[in-house]
């Protein structure tokens, strides 16, 4: 019995050493590994890519006009809702609530506007091909912004300062009959019937208009760009030197955190390249928001693309038809059920909580979730289970850590305009 | 089947005889002329494609030309070409969905639509019909390579 009682000591102690402490040996990286690492560095982040449906993104002065638009909660139905609500600067333009509060609860997590001009699909389900289309989308939910084109489109022509703005970008603004008209065709049925009563050619001028506005918004949102992380100089170091471990500023929990993210975690083969996203939609099992059927997500979000009236081969785009790549040849396959959009990790560490409903509370949650890799309620969950020892989560936790820095966006763009 | 990896650039432009003859078309867009990977299908034809971005990467939307060649070495036209690409590791396909939208030159066709989201071993799988002297002719062709 006291020979029992002893083995199963021994293999009990055995297993905490082994789950608990970290090899003994220096983490090394093989050239393959190297080559990875530096594909993660924000050095290998090209020039920001043109939007060929949105004329004016790299406009100066649309994107000063899209700076004011965006911290200004008139742009609401109660006057007390601007994007800057939820997209926070200070939280790398999130708000650290589990569900966006807009005029009301909404049913998905705020993502991060950090790099987001590099991707080409919007929202978590990828249901908008462009960032001006994106921004259109809140302005009328009723639980974002709760109001309607008609009212964006009076405001923006009665504000002498947006007015003056928006006519050096774009023209003339519609001259409105009517200026307290709330109509929209995605309203509630008096929004809707008042949109019917408008004169087609004006509802076409209300739309342009609305359409431009958002790529004011755009213009803007193109400026918030992730800075230099302690990663970052690591990565590039790593070239360079012969052992893993000469780099003072990255930690032996940090660098051994690092090898499992490119190695045994499989982080990167969703969260990759420098922005640490491929940009596209996985099912990795997540838990549907509470209360909530599990969602189509990406399946339906390609849909929605399609048809939206202010995509890239809608005639409000600045595109031509083979401009519109993206779009084109979008996948809508049964693989896509249950797809989210891989977010980014870059500032990962200030953007809690996490997932499209804000799920899971911590890093470590989600890492224990990856970890587990349990059933998809819907279609199928593509990670696998990784078998993470204990000590491995936390070298993972302490490298997502590394990931943080300011952003490299001029600090005039990170407050409201003085005007 | 035959399996190619496209890293070796090198021996596979020893094999891409007219590469440099297609960059002087007219009509090729100016990225031409390069093989990155190289197949011959199950009947015999040989298939070569050609990249608009070299070396291959990740995350970026991009076309391919598909030049498709008899035994005698002689352009097949008029082919009907499907493309299906995927990681069978991952059990999943590629992000988008590549189409064949035109035929540029006798045997020569843009693939439109091509984007690799992640690194690892990739599977691409054509599936052709052509006409073999007269007759409608089905055949398919694998392409495995690591990116």
């Amino acid at each position: 019995m006291k020979k029992l009682i002893a083995i199963v000591c021994l293999l009990s102690a055995g297993f905490l050493i082994w789950n608990n402490l970290p090899s003994l040996i220096a983490t090394e990286f093989t050239d393959a590994e190297k080559k990875v690492v530096a594909s993660l560095s924000l050095t290998a982040l090209g020039e920001l890519p043109s939007d060929p449906s949105n004329a004016v993104a790299d406009n100066p002065l649309a994107a000063k006009l899209g700076h004011g638009l965006f911290f200004d909660t008139r742009l609401s139905g109660n006057q007390s809702v601007a994007c800057a609500t939820c997209h926070q600067p200070a939280k790398s333009f999130t708000d650290g609530l589990p569900l966006a509060v807009g005029t009301s609860v909404g049913p998905r997590h705020t993502p991060s506007l950090v790099g987001v001009a590099y991707s080409p699909w919007f929202y978590w389900d990828g249901r908008k091909d462009s960032q001006w289309a994106q921004a259109l989308a809140p302005l009328e939910a009723d639980h974002e912004h709760n109001t309607d084109r008609t009212r964006i489109v009076s405001l923006v022509s009665q504000d002498p300062h947006y007015q003056e703005l928006y006519s050096q970008v774009f023209g003339e603004l519609p001259r409105l009959k009517q200026t307290d008209l709330s109509a929209s065709p995605l309203g509630n049925e008096t929004q809707r019937k008042a949109w019917e009563l408008i004169p087609e050619d004006e509802r076409k001028q209300i739309n342009l208009a609305f359409a431009n506005i958002g790529k004011a918004l755009a213009a803007y949102q193109r400026k918030i760009i992730p800075g230099r992380t302690r990663f970052d100089d690591y990565a590039d170091s790593l070239q360079k030197m012969p052992g893993a471990n000469s780099e003072p500023e990255f930690s032996n929990e940090e660098i051994a955190g690092l090898k499992v993210f490119i190695g045994k975690g499989q982080c990167a083969t969703c969260h990759n390249g420098p922005l640490f996203t491929n940009h596209e939609f996985h099912n990795t099992g997540v838990m549907p928001v509470a209360g909530e059927l599990p969602p189509m997500a990406r399946y339906d979000g390609v849909r929605i693309a399609r048809l939206d009236p202010f995509n890239c081969l809608g005639e409000f785009s600045d595109a031509s038809s083979s401009e519109c790549i993206e779009l084109r040849f979008a996948r809508d396959t049964n693989d896509l059920v249950g797809a989210q959009k891989t977010p980014t990790l870059r500032n990962v560490a200030d953007t809690a909580p996490y997932m499209h409903g804000g799920q899971l509370a911590t890093l470590e949650d989600v890492i224990t979730h990856y970890n587990d890799a349990p059933t998809s309620m819907l279609s199928h969950n593509e990670a696998k289970p990784l078998s993470l020892r204990r000590v491995e989560v936390q070298q993972l936790l302490a490298f997502l850590k590394t990931l943080s820095a300011p952003l490299a966006t001029d600090p005039k763009w990170l407050s409201a305009p003085s005007q | 089947m035959t399996l190619f990896h496209y890293k070796s650039l090198a021996f596979s432009l020893l094999l891409s005889v007219s590469a440099t003859a297609l960059a002087q078309g007219e009509t090729l867009p100016d990225w031409a002329g390069q093989s990155v990977l190289l197949a011959t299908s199950a009947k015999g034809l040989k298939i070569e494609m050609d990249s608009e971005i070299k070396p291959l990467e990740i995350n970026k939307i991009h076309s391919w030309l598909i030049r498709l060649s008899d035994l005698q070495d002689k352009p097949v036209s008029s082919a009907e070409i499907q493309f299906i690409g995927g990681m069978p590791e991952h059990n999943h396909g590629l992000p988008t969905q590549p189409q064949v939208t035109t035929e540029i030159e006798p045997g020569i066709y843009l693939l439109e639509g091509v984007r690799f989201h992640m690194q690892g071993a990739w599977r691409l799988e054509l599936k052709l019909n052509w006409n073999s002297q007269g007759r409608a002719t089905a055949d398919t062709a694998t392409i495995d390579f690591e990116l």
